[in-house]
């Protein structure tokens, strides 16, 4: 019950709602743009954040979060691109159903299902976060350093691609992160003179040069016009206010949906982007009618929405509960955490429990605010799809270069930032992820702690890593989860080739 | 053997990797105390690059086929990169002798004409009016409200 109190308590703030609806807002219109992404949209708030209390910061992000990831759904159904890659299975029956004049009906679902995905992802993170941290507590060392193993074998694995790729990856972001004093004896490490880099590579400069820079080049390069169709300008409010019978008429839909989408969100490297494919294979595979699916059935969007917004609360499972981020998006939310002096894990709920419950409270109340923007504001919204990014690209390139250097007030930074936009640019050009490069800088600190205070307290011994059963057992599931990456990813290059055939 | 993008990349990760490696044994120092030293997890970082870059190579090179890379971008597009990114290099450079008003205002105005096809006389008055205002307000909001600092 003081949980509930402290929840509702948070929840109501002014300013926390006030933020809340904002960041929702902003986040809807990021993720309804096609080229403007979820990473970007968190990315270029996080400055502001340095001028917010704690709560006040985790809960304006997590409504950018909510917002962006569902945001994608209206340009998916209005023209035939997802906003976002969570909204890719989207536009399979979404667009179909737009065409034939069903607009507001394909919207309607989108948004209800988001709303609902989201808001029974949250049920289980209020329910099942707590427990984790509480067991996690237990965790030594050792335990640590092969959950990071884990995390990043899972990434490595489950991310689809060349599996070589992402382990480079890995190995460039746990380079990056070794920049600078050594944590342990503050020796100087890969500093090549630079005294600027005795402090390490600042995390703000960081994360805009490797995910932002990279789509501004590339969204820069290639400006296209929307044409948004007409018949969307004709669509009425009421048109979308949820009708709950859906939730009975496609419960199955609905639940098998919401559950890959909850386990997926929950392990590391997968998120939205391949729940919602498989949530729409899955879901197509045990309906009545899957002869239908592809030219505007109500299970399609159903499948797709609700997967990959359940995936947001499974994600802040591990996020709130290990402090182990599982997408790039909960990677920035973490950094913007740390940016302000406090690390996720286990103790979180102890010494933050504030930050907790905001984080539960805003998921509840940010999926609410989505419900109602998105009913109230769908006209604003069709509008935005309209608008030029040519408007909108120079602010938000000056918005990351303001973002670099808030940090410390140093042009340094932005240098540092430009120079990790060319790489990063380079990177994904040639086929390569930025995920586990993201991923394993941010968890290095925890990794590298982990083992090397292990091994001091163990006298120089590594046999603590097998012998203990808990980080035993996370070593094993390094392993299950490269061969389990290997046969998914399989398993669904399969089913794509089956569908263009 | 068919080298293609990745296997050259894989190549310059390898040799990244190994320079990395020289510089960390020769520069890095353990102190006695510390069991690990604070050069092991570079070194284990860098002679990653060096192992799963080589067998990246030796996977591209003799594996087959070739991975599905982004789509190729046109001149125009290159040109339109090219001229963003030497635009922000120059603005990094012009910040700290111009300050922040009359560079950021100029590197907006750049990349709204980098962006616009056709440059009429309308457009361009709009896009300089629209330069000066945004960077008046996020001056305004970065140095009166956040307090930052700005050149």
């Amino acid at each position: 019950m003081d949980m509930i109190g402290q929840v509702v308590a948070n929840a109501f703030k002014p300013l926390s709602l006030l933020l809340l609806f904002v960041g929702v807002w902003g986040g809807m219109i990021f993720g309804a743009i096609p080229g403007l992404t979820a990473v970007m949209a968190i990315t270029i708030a996080l400055p502001f954040t340095f001028f917010l209390p704690p709560v006040e910061s985790i809960t304006l992000l997590v409504g950018i979060y909510i917002g962006s990831i569902s945001g994608g759904f209206i340009s998916a159904s209005l023209i035939n691109m997802p906003g976002t890659p969570s909204s890719v299975a989207t536009t399979f029956d979404a667009y179909p159903m737009a065409q034939k004049g069903k607009a507001g009906e394909a919207l309607r679902l989108g948004l209800f299902s988001s709303v609902a995905g989201g808001l029974a992802g949250t049920i289980v993170l209020i329910g099942v976060a707590p427990f984790i941290a509480w067991q996690a507590l237990k965790l030594g060392p050792f335990e640590y350093f092969s959950l990071g193993m884990f995390t990043y074998f899972c990434v490595c694995g489950l991310l689809g691609g060349n599996f070589w790729k992402n382990m480079i990856g890995i190995c460039i972001g746990l380079f990056l992160a070794c920049i600078g004093a050594d944590n342990i004896t503050s020796v100087s490490r890969l500093t090549f003179g630079f005294a600027e880099l005795q402090g390490g590579i600042a995390l703000l400069p960081f994360m805009i040069g490797l995910f932002v820079i990279p789509q501004l080049i590339d969204d820069i390069s290639r400006e296209t016009a929307v044409i948004v169709p007409i018949e969307a300008n004709k669509i009425r409010i009421r048109e979308l206010f949820p009708r709950l019978g859906v939730l009975v008429r496609y419960k199955m839909a609905y639940f098998a949906s919401y559950m890959i989408g909850l386990v997926i969100g929950i392990l590391p490297g997968i998120g939205g982007t391949t729940a919602n494919v498989i949530s729409y294979q899955v879901v197509k595979s045990i309906s009545k009618h899957p002869e239908k699916f592809g030219t505007g059935i109500d299970e399609g969007i159903i499948a797709s929405e609700t997967a990959n917004n359940a995936s947001v609360g499974g994600a802040f499972v591990p996020f709130l509960a290990l402090g182990i981020p599982g997408d790039a998006i909960t990677a920035i939310l973490l950094g913007a955490l740390m940016i302000q002096g406090i690390q996720p894990g286990p103790l979180l709920f102890q010494n933050n429990a504030d930050l907790v419950y905001a984080v539960f409270a805003a998921n509840i109340l940010g999926n609410i605010a989505m419900l109602i923007i998105g009913i109230f504001m769908i006209k604003f919204f069709i509008r935005v799809l309209s608008f030029p990014k040519k408007y909108l690209l120079p602010l938000i390139t000056v918005f990351c270069i303001l973002g670099a250097f808030s940090g410390n007030n140093r042009i340094f930074d932005v240098v540092v930032m430009l120079l990790l936009g060319l790489f990063g640019f380079f990177w994904k050009k040639q086929g390569f992820p930025l995920l586990p490069i993201l991923i394993a800088y941010i968890l290095e600190p925890i990794v590298e702690k982990g083992l090397r205070e292990g091994v001091s307290m163990s006298g120089g011994s590594f046999m603590p890593l097998i012998t203990r059963p808990i980080s035993l057992t996370f070593l094993i599931l390094s392993g299950v989860a490269v061969v389990a990456g290997f046969f998914l990813h399989r398993s669904l290059q399969g089913r794509g080739n089956n569908a263009k055939a | 053997m068919q080298l293609n993008k990745s296997s050259w990349v894989a190549l310059g990760t390898v040799a990244c990797g190994g320079l990395a490696l020289y510089y960390i044994l020769n520069y890095i120092e353990d102190l006695p105390f510390d069991a690990l030293g604070a050069s092991f997890f570079p070194k284990l970082a860098a002679s990653g690059l060096v192992i799963f870059g080589a067998i990246l190579f030796v996977t591209s090179a003799w594996g087959g086929k070739s991975e599905k890379t982004d789509a190729g971008y046109t001149f125009t597009e290159w040109m339109k990169i090219v001229l963003f990114l030497v635009s922000l290099f120059l603005y990094v450079f012009v910040l700290p002798l111009v300050g922040f008003l009359v560079s950021t205002t100029l590197l907006m105005f750049v990349i709204f004409l980098i962006l616009t096809d056709r440059w009429k006389p309308f457009n361009i008055g709009g896009a300089l009016v629209a330069s000066i205002l945004c960077t008046f307000f996020l001056w305004f909001v970065f140095t009166k409200q956040f307090d930052l600092i700005l050149p």
